[in-house]
């Protein structure tokens, strides 16, 4: 139906004793925001390293935008590969103008970008200069430059603070909502879960998972609740307005309820019904149970 | 190719290195006449023998025949500061990963090659252009020619040394793409110049006798473009031109943009 951004066909990386990537073979749909999930050393960087034409594969074949993979393709596309890479004595803006002229774009683009990531004040200091934090952001900005049609990033929010992560996946969430194509590859499957709509699971040059972060599950908040008056409870938590569903267990009742409220919230509701609690239990289903599991089937 | 000489210059005149080794190297060049002149001149004023003012004569570096090549043979030397300015632009770029990021953003590896070889030509064509202006001006000063039509004569030399860099610096940047660090590949360079060429080339000259193979090498091969004028007048038979070297020197550009490509195309960044 929708386009297809990219198509790998058994790619496959092998260093000398390792196989970096073994056989991966995956498609990307236009508009996804597409995680590349897996542990340190996994394969992650050499993936988008092999995508981005900087590691050349040992077998295999990828195809961008059903076109093609050279740097005709590449200039459509703004990407980090492990960490900020820029000429430590130029100036953010002289690096930006010389990525413009790489790209083959006018340099109108450099103020928005800056801004973007709020280095516009600091756009006359030297690259040398930044902290870490900054120049992570820097490198978000020389990927935006040519407004790509994909945006890569690997670990992005890498030793950024706190703000800074949540500035970065709120950014990155921007941007795939123009409808954008972004792939994102992390170890943090929080990260993942906040950002991707669809990921794979790498391990050890392997892919052995591929899938949907489910929004049914990541957008809600399941509960285990029980009362001496079963009844009752069951009434009049279907009556709460974010009330989804409600299963069945032997001594309680598993309630989801839609992301929007949060805990507290029904518990506070159900104090103000009158329910006497006996059991209260707040369930963590989400990516990282699914992928723990995951992993531990594939051992 | 525009677009990539203007990349590669944008990447050069934003850094200090590039103008501190021009600078040096024009010091070099309009330093070296001056200063020949001086030592000619006090020489000369020094009331030195009848014999000593011929011989001062006799080997005029600033003989209108023998300008060119006289000029030319000195400024060989300065080359090594053209190859510092052709190794650290690449030894940067593999040190700062950011080779890795030009291709990402959209280069592709031959591009980048060419980016820097066409700086490299462009600068060679420069430093030649200098040398150029610098012997026309040497010769109006200090020749004590009347006929101006003299000093363009051998100003195939010229032409030779624009050569004689061009090959130079395409073997620098070779072994810096190889190295990728920019202190040691100096250093090999220059080891290699003066130690494990000389001694090959005497192994091959005087062990094996295979006298020939001597114009064949890197570094010989190319030195013998301009041959050391002032040993003419000695042995004035040696003095025979050939045109050897000048294609012995076109073989080393293509193949060091040949093997340079190779190392590239094949690297992982
Ligand atoms: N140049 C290299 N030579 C040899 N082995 C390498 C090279 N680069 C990567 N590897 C190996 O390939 C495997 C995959 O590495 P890669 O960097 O792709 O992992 P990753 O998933 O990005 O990990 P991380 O989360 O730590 O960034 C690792 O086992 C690594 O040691
Ligand atoms: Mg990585």
């Amino acid at each position: 139906m929708s386009e297809i951004v990219l198509k790998t066909n058994k790619l496959t990386k092998q260093y000398r004793d390792i196989r970096a990537i073994d056989n991966l073979s995956f498609t990307i749909r236009k508009g996804t925001t597409f995680g590349l999930l897996g542990p340190n050393g996994s394969g992650k960087t050499t993936t988008l390293g092999i995508l981005l034409s900087v590691i050349n594969q040992t077998s295999g074949s990828f195809t961008w935008f059903e076109e093609g993979n050279s740097n005709k393709q590449r200039k459509r596309i703004g990407a980090i590969l492990e960490g900020p890479h820029f000429y430590e004595n130029f100036t953010a803006y002289k690096n930006l103008k010389l990525i413009s002229k790489i790209k083959g774009v006018g340099d109108n683009q450099i103020e928005r970008v800056l801004k973007e990531v709020d280095l516009y004040n600091r756009k006359d200091d030297k690259f040398k200069t930044y902290s870490l934090g900054m120049k992570q952001r820097l490198a978000i900005a020389s990927a935006l430059l040519s407004d790509p049609e994909v945006l890569i990033l690997d670990e992005p929010t890498n030793g950024l603070d706190p703000q800074g992560i949540a500035d970065i996946r709120e950014l990155i969430i921007k941007i795939a909502s123009t409808g954008k194509t972004v792939i994102l590859a992390s170890h943090l499957l929080d990260e993942v879960e906040k950002v991707c709509n669809e990921y794979l699971v790498l391990k050890e040059g392997k892919l052995i998972h591929k899938g949907k972060v489910d929004q049914d599950v990541t957008n809600s908040l399941v509960i285990e609740l029980a009362s001496p008056d079963m009844i009752k409870l069951e009434t009049v938590i279907k009556s709460n307005p974010y009330f989804i569903s409600l299963k069945h267990n032997k001594n309680f009742f598993e309630v989801k309820f839609d992301g929007n409220t949060d805990f507290t919230l029904v518990a506070n509701f159900l104090f103000e019904n009158k329910i006497i609690i006996s059991h209260f239990l707040v369930l963590k289903k989400n990516l990282e149970t699914q992928f723990l599991e995951i992993l531990e089937q594939n051992v | 190719m525009f677009r990539l000489l203007d990349i590669e210059f944008y990447k050069l005149r934003n850094s200090k290195y590039f103008w501190i080794l021009l600078i040096l190297f024009m010091i070099f060049l309009i330093s070296v006449p001056i200063s020949v002149n001086l030592f000619f001149e006090t020489i000369r004023s020094n009331k030195m023998t009848r014999e000593g003012r011929t011989l001062v004569n006799y080997v005029s570096f600033f003989y209108t025949e023998d300008l060119w090549h006289n000029l030319t043979y000195i400024y060989k030397l300065g080359t090594i500061l053209l190859a510092f300015i052709t190794m650290i632009s690449i030894t940067n770029e593999y040190n700062y990963k950011t080779i890795k990021q030009n291709i990402i953003d959209g280069l592709s590896k031959k591009e980048f090659l060419l980016s820097k070889i066409y700086m490299i030509i462009v600068l060679s064509l420069f430093v030649t252009f200098l040398v150029g202006i610098i012997g026309v001006v040497t010769g109006f000063l200090y020749s004590q020619t009347s006929d101006l039509s003299l000093i363009f004569e051998n100003i195939k030399y010229l032409g030779f040394y624009f050569i004689y860099v061009l090959t130079f610096l395409l073997f620098s940047f070779f072994i810096a793409n190889l190295i990728k660090k920019s202190g040691v590949s100096i250093a090999i360079m220059i080891f290699y110049i003066i130690m494990i060429e000389p001694i090959i080339v005497a192994i091959s000259t005087y062990g094996l006798k295979i006298e020939w193979l001597s114009s064949f090498y890197p570094i010989n091969g190319i030195n013998n473009l301009i041959s050391n004028p002032f040993s003419r007048h000695f042995f004035k038979d040696l003095n025979r031109f050939t045109l050897t070297p000048f294609f012995v020197s076109i073989f080393y550009i293509i193949l060091y943009i040949y093997l340079t490509y190779k190392i590239l195309k094949n690297r992982d960044l």
